[in-house]
């Protein structure tokens, strides 16, 4: 590894902390823009002053606030987000407990949307401005509409409510069996990935395409291989740049979705705390919730950038990092 | 529905740049996209008109509509007190139309003139503008909204900028793309030896040069706009409750929904013909792919 490539990493990083840090500012400073008195705006018009007093001292708002600050970047960087005002939990705590399972549910998600992207995309790349590929193209863009839901109501109406396959609401833990776990995922899951589908399909069919009409492709052809190898040896690999950086960017986006996706379908995960904890005006643990979230997202995008060489090693030794201006 | 599709004279388009894709807008426009163009003009002409027309408030209640099936007095039914589910469905669209295009306008014009100046002066003014850019797109865009909407309290307004701020930071990626590589070419060159003022070379050389790609972008941006306020109103943040919205519609219809569908499949029509009308007519238009999502068609 040379110096400069070594410079360019460390700049990285240093961008990557300066955004974290600039992050966990907003989310801090966000409770002084309330209008108003957050006290007051949590316990609602109707409180006394004596508890809005009590409120405001349990939550450390009669301290200046460059103190406050400093307590809270403190408290985090040490893994304290805080505690729940609705719940008493501390808010690492709730994430601990529901993590696992909006993690559990991305992924999920994330294998029926490839599982049906990389097929999808690898037909109709071949079979480019057929009735097939248009096809294809429509149910992307329908995908690609369908808000999250939208999907899920009308999943609950065919499969829960006619069908009876699957439950309709709640969530039933590993403990449970693995047929039960895995069939209060399945339906919320489907919703999620929608969206994800989609975009999986459009970049990688663009890329097949780009890929395919290559001279090392044209001669694979002339050698008389199948179209099974030339697609699975030769063509896929060098199509998957386009995908990878969309994983990680829709990776993100996806904790987004799973506030609406977890309150539809009752899933104890964070998506569903953050939903009640903003309902309930609970500013601390949406603080806290918050400033999680945007760290995963920034390190999942990170990651994928890391990961770039690795995917496609042409991009190690060429400088040109990424397409273009992007 | 076809024939109203507006069909734009074919005018022979320049290309100023190297494009991945070229834009199909002087093409014949597809069965799918007239349809899409049909089903706006219907949207926003319903929404202007038939509430006034035919007089239904879609807050009045009435017993003896409760659940009523779509026929001449209601024409899409009716939903849980009697509310006309089309009444409702056009006043949901107001609103979803309004914070939308209301958004994406807002986000467009911060967004695009950073996106401009940075790429043309560069240096600290683009180091400044891409770490603002960096900091707000390292939220996700829903829970950013989320967390605005929360809080910034419940009104329209207030949704309206929940979701331009998250939206801003991609028109000024894009508009910096766009401008960059347009500073490459000559006669952009040529305007700055003679001494074009930079306001006027922006305003006479580059922006119509970026203004179809940034049009056809700020269509997407429009369903996308949409559908965080449909969300947002599902999960009953944002938009006060009294005002009918489609994803308020489909969160109070979920309860009916084994004996009326029709609650949630009225607005969930509505949701997802207007998102779609949208993706598949901007599409016509993106050239280089989608700059939020990188994805190329």
């Amino acid at each position: 590894m040379n110096r400069a490539r070594l410079l360019r990493i460390g700049l990285k990083v240093l961008r990557l902390a300066a955004v974290l840090l600039v992050v966990s500012s907003l989310c801090f400073f966000s409770l002084s823009l309330l209008p108003g008195d957050p006290a007051r705006l949590m316990l609602g018009d109707t409180a006394t002053d004596e508890a809005v007093a009590t409120l405001r001292s349990q939550l450390g708002l009669d301290l200046p606030t460059m103190e406050r600050f400093g307590h809270w970047l403190g408290g985090v960087l040490q893994g304290d987000l805080g505690e729940s005002y609705r719940t008493g939990q501390s808010v690492t705590q709730v994430l601990a407990e529901r993590a696992p399972v909006t993690v559990e549910l991305i992924v999920l998600s994330q294998v029926i949307a490839l599982g049906l992207a990389v097929p999808a995309a690898i037909v109709a790349a071949h079979r480019r401005r057929t009735g097939t590929d248009r096809a294809l193209s429509l149910w992307v863009f329908t995908a690609l509409s369908t808000p999250d839901f939208v999907v899920g109501v009308v999943l609950i109406w065919i499969l829960s409510v006619h069908l009876g396959w699957f439950p309709a609401n709640g969530y039933a833990p590993w403990s449970d069996g693995v047929g039960p776990h895995l069939s209060s995922l399945i339906m919320p899951a489907i919703a999620l990935a929608g969206t994800s589908f989609a975009l999986y399909q459009r970049v990688l069919r663009a890329d097949l395409v780009e890929t395919l009409r290559q001279d090392y492709i044209e001669v694979a052809r002339a050698k008389g291989l199948s179209l099974t190898r030339i697609t699975f040896r030769h063509a896929l690999r060098p199509s998957l740049l386009g995908l990878s950086t969309q994983i990680g960017v829709t990776v993100g986006m996806l904790i987004g979705s799973t506030v609406v996706v977890e309150s539809l379908f009752g899933l104890p995960g964070i998506g569903d705390e953050l939903a009640g904890a903003v309902t309930a005006r609970d500013y601390v643990e949406v603080q806290g919730l918050v400033l999680v979230i945007a760290t995963c997202f920034v390190l999942v995008n990170a990651l994928v950038d890391v990961l770039y060489p690795v995917i496609d090693p042409r991009l190690a030794s060429s400088r040109r990092a990424r397409g273009g201006a992007r | 529905m076809t024939a109203t599709a507006p069909v734009p004279a074919p005018v022979p388009t320049p290309e100023p740049r190297p494009a991945r894709r070229r834009s199909r807008r002087g093409g014949r426009w597809t069965i799918a996209e007239r349809l899409s163009a049909g089903w706006l003009v219907l949207l926003v002409g319903g929404m202007l008109l038939l509430p006034a027309l035919r007089g239904i408030d879609p807050l009045d209640i009435g017993a003896e509509s409760r659940f009523a099936k779509p026929g001449a007095e209601h024409w899409l039914g009716a939903d849980n007190l009697g509310r006309d589910l089309l009444a409702r469905a056009l006043d949901g669209a107001q609103v979803s139309v309004l914070i939308g295009v209301g958004s994406v306008l807002i986000a467009a014009l911060i967004g695009v003139p950073l996106g401009m100046l940075s790429a043309y002066y560069g240096g600290p003014v683009a180091a400044v503008v891409s770490f603002v850019v960096d900091v707000i797109l390292a939220f996700p865009g829903l829970v950013l909204a989320l967390g605005l909407a929360s809080f910034l309290g419940a009104s329209v307004t207030n949704v309206m900028i929940a979701i331009t701020v998250p939206m801003f930071p991609v028109f000024v990626r894009l508009a910096r793309a766009q401008t960059l590589a347009l500073l490459e070419t000559e006669y952009l060159e040529a305007s700055e030896v003679i001494g074009t003022p930079v306001l006027s070379i922006m305003r006479r050389d580059v922006l119509p040069n970026i203004a179809e790609a940034i049009l056809a972008f700020g269509f997407v941006s429009i369903g996308r706009a949409i559908l965080i306020e449909g969300s947002l109103s599902f999960l009953g943040i944002g938009v006060p409750r009294t005002q009918p919205t489609w994803g308020g519609m489909i969160n109070e219809g979920r309860i009916y929904m084994t004996t009326d569908p029709l609650l949630i499949l009225v607005p969930g029509a509505f949701l997802l013909l207007t998102i779609l009308s949208l993706n598949l007519i901007s599409d016509r238009f993106l050239v280089d792919g989608d700059p939020v999502t990188g994805a190329r068609a």
